[in-house]
């Protein structure tokens, strides 16, 4: 089986890495430094999107965004140029599934399948192969795709055959996970203007039904001095706006969803140059009037 | 130990019954549901004797205004109470009204233990429950056993005031756990998704919570995770929401929280409880979460 790749960032890469060896693999990318990063390790790199297509028969895409996958594919050089039906394009971006939805049945018409596999985890668990893959699409298209991504990760996870189910999985829980951090985060400070120190809130917190990822790891991170997250509140941002996005098309009130999103936009205009999603807690720290730990690091 | 129980709360109820079987416990005539719920046990009707016979007086009104004046009111307990005993306080307090008690108190020589319980079901489980107890040092080691007679877990929270003012805290997180689970997971199923899978997904991924684990794996079969009446923890928000008022915090999302708990409780009445939220939001999105998948394309 010949895979192609593209999209060597910081995920894709790190995905990537774990397909050479176990098939021929093409990779593309903006980014020449990358692609020869890969050609040392054994892959071969395409001149363009078109001529990938050329070589292989999986094509996985892990973009920034649903734009730039169209580019990718429907652009000038782009993937339809050099397809000729039976191939399968697996789309690893965060994208939207109304979008990804639109490009399978562009696709469909030209013989070529389309299904969305995201991936939900941190970067050292995309490293080490562990990462979850959420993947959505009908059975046939699955059952070929599966082996592909079981080489990145065994942590595959098929919920459904609508295609872009995978992606609203994720979106789903982007917002879940942005939500109650600042929820934990808000409450915690007025715990702090009440006199509670962050160490109890946090036993206190992770002993009952109060507790959640966000208590689980930045709140003792804070209170040890240290960084728990690296993620550009750009994109946390833009994760917020594609979920609210997706309840606002179909009519879903997200009164609680729309609140974290209004504070993640006022963090994004106020923190300076390339606010981190770090940078949050000093937002919410200066709304209250509080710090939450002595030692936290000044930023 | 000789204690004497004031109150009607359901929990404090239940914390006497659990202390009947190591110790003397007197039950005030006062609360009717108290008399009801603990068969056999001694009574009197008279506060300050209840006051003076027993060492510890475990008190749980419904609110601080009446344990202040079960504690200072005409024919109230501290007339009866002397230097070196302890009133464990089991009332949903306000934290600053609990502090003015134990101030009050500390002048007379005798300790205010304040207690929360945090639970959202009547069995205190590992994980999930938790007993919150503060005040002087000596009070709190004579009371630590029979607080763990009474929940497995229990954490010591310093000074008086803070085991009510961190009743506020976890209610109040859990709360926004609970909702934002039912928001997001409504976006989901009118989406496309089905329930059963964004638990398996979410539920080993960044958007768990204590309330995702529990409630998405049966949200579909409209199963029960928690027997707390709404009532309660809007007690609970409201409270939390005046100390945020009182201290300069913004909560934001605790009062959205907050008021999303007061409209509901109006919506489905007094007996509603938690679970019963998630019919709301079914209604607000004009879904059900039990798989009927509305696609939207």
């Amino acid at each position: 089986m010949q895979v192609g790749y593209i999209g060597l960032g910081a995920m894709g890469g790190a995905l990537a890495r774990h397909l050479v060896g176990k098939f021929e693999v093409t990779v593309l990318d903006v980014n020449s430094a990358a692609m020869a990063e890969f050609e040392r390790l054994g892959a071969t790199s395409a001149p363009s999107a078109a001529e990938l297509a050329r070589r292989c028969d999986v094509i996985l895409l892990c973009l920034p965004r649903s734009s730039d996958v169209r580019k990718v594919i429907f652009g000038p050089g782009g993937l339809v140029e050099g397809l000729s039906g039976g191939e399968i394009i697996i789309d690893q971006t965060s994208g939207a599934p109304a979008e990804t939805r639109e490009f399978a049945e562009r696709l469909a018409q030209q013989g070529v399948a389309l299904m969305d596999a995201p991936v939900s985890g941190a970067m050292a668990a995309a490293i080490a192969g562990k990462v979850s893959i959420i993947a959505s699409g009908p059975p046939t298209t699955y059952e070929t795709a599966l082996p592909v991504l079981q080489a990145m990760s065994p942590n595959v996870f098929h919920c459904g055959d609508r295609i872009g189910n995978g992606q609203t999985i994720k979106a789903v829980n982007n917002m879940m996970n942005a939500s109650c951090r600042l929820a934990t985060l808000e409450i915690v400070a007025m715990g702090r203007k009440l006199g509670l120190p962050l160490e109890l809130m946090t036993s206190a917190i992770n002993s009952t039904t109060a507790r959640n990822f966000t208590s689980r790891g930045m709140l003792h991170a804070i209170a040890e001095g240290r960084q728990s997250t690296k993620f550009a509140l750009a994109l946390q941002v833009k994760d917020a706006n594609q979920a609210i996005g997706l309840g606002t098309d179909c009519g879903v009130p997200m009164p609680l969803s729309n609140t974290v999103r209004g504070l993640l936009q006022i963090g994004l205009n106020t923190l300076g140059v390339n606010p981190q999603l770090e940078d949050m807690i000093r937002l919410i720290e200066s709304m209250a009037g509080v710090r939450l730990a002595p030692q936290h690091p000044a930023t | 130990m000789n204690i004497g129980y004031i109150g009607a709360g359901a929990i404090g109820v239940e914390f006497a019954r659990r202390l009947m079987q190591g110790h003397h416990v007197v039950v005030h005539q006062g609360a009717r549901e108290a008399v009801l719920g603990l068969e056999g046990a001694m009574t009197s009707d008279d506060l300050q004797a209840i006051a003076r016979d027993n060492d510890v007086i475990l008190l749980c009104a419904p609110s601080s205004l009446e344990a202040r004046a079960q504690l200072f009111g005409e024919g109230g307990l501290l007339q009866g109470l002397s230097s070196g005993k302890v009133v464990v306080d089991l009332t949903p307090g306000d934290p600053l009204e609990t502090r003015e008690i134990a101030t009050v108190l500390r002048a007379s020589g005798i300790g205010l233990v304040d207690v929360a319980l945090h639970s959202e079901t009547s069995s205190y489980e590992e994980g999930a429950s938790a007993l919150f107890y503060s005040g002087p040092d000596e009070a709190c080691e004579l009371v630590r056993p029979l607080l763990e007679a009474c929940c497995p877990q229990i954490l010591h929270c310093g000074d008086a005031g803070n085991a009510h003012a961190m009743k506020l805290i976890t209610s109040a997180v859990a709360a926004c756990n609970r909702l934002i689970t039912y928001e997001c997971a409504a976006m989901g199923v009118k989406n496309g998704l089905d329930v059963n899978h964004m638990s398996s997904v979410i539920n080993t991924s960044s958007g768990s919570s204590s309330a995702s684990e529990r409630i998405l794996p049966v949200l579909a079969a409209r199963g029960k995770t928690a027997d707390l009446p709404l009532a309660q923890a809007v007690h609970d928000l409201n409270l939390a929401s005046r100390m945020a008022m009182v201290h300069g915090a913004p909560m934001l999302l605790g009062n959205l929280v907050r008021s999303t708990l007061e409209t509901a409780r109006h919506e489905l009445g007094d007996h509603a409880t938690l679970d019963d939220l998630a019919q709301l939001y079914e209604k607000s999105a004009c879904i059900e979460f039990a798989g009927v998948v509305q696609a939207i394309n």
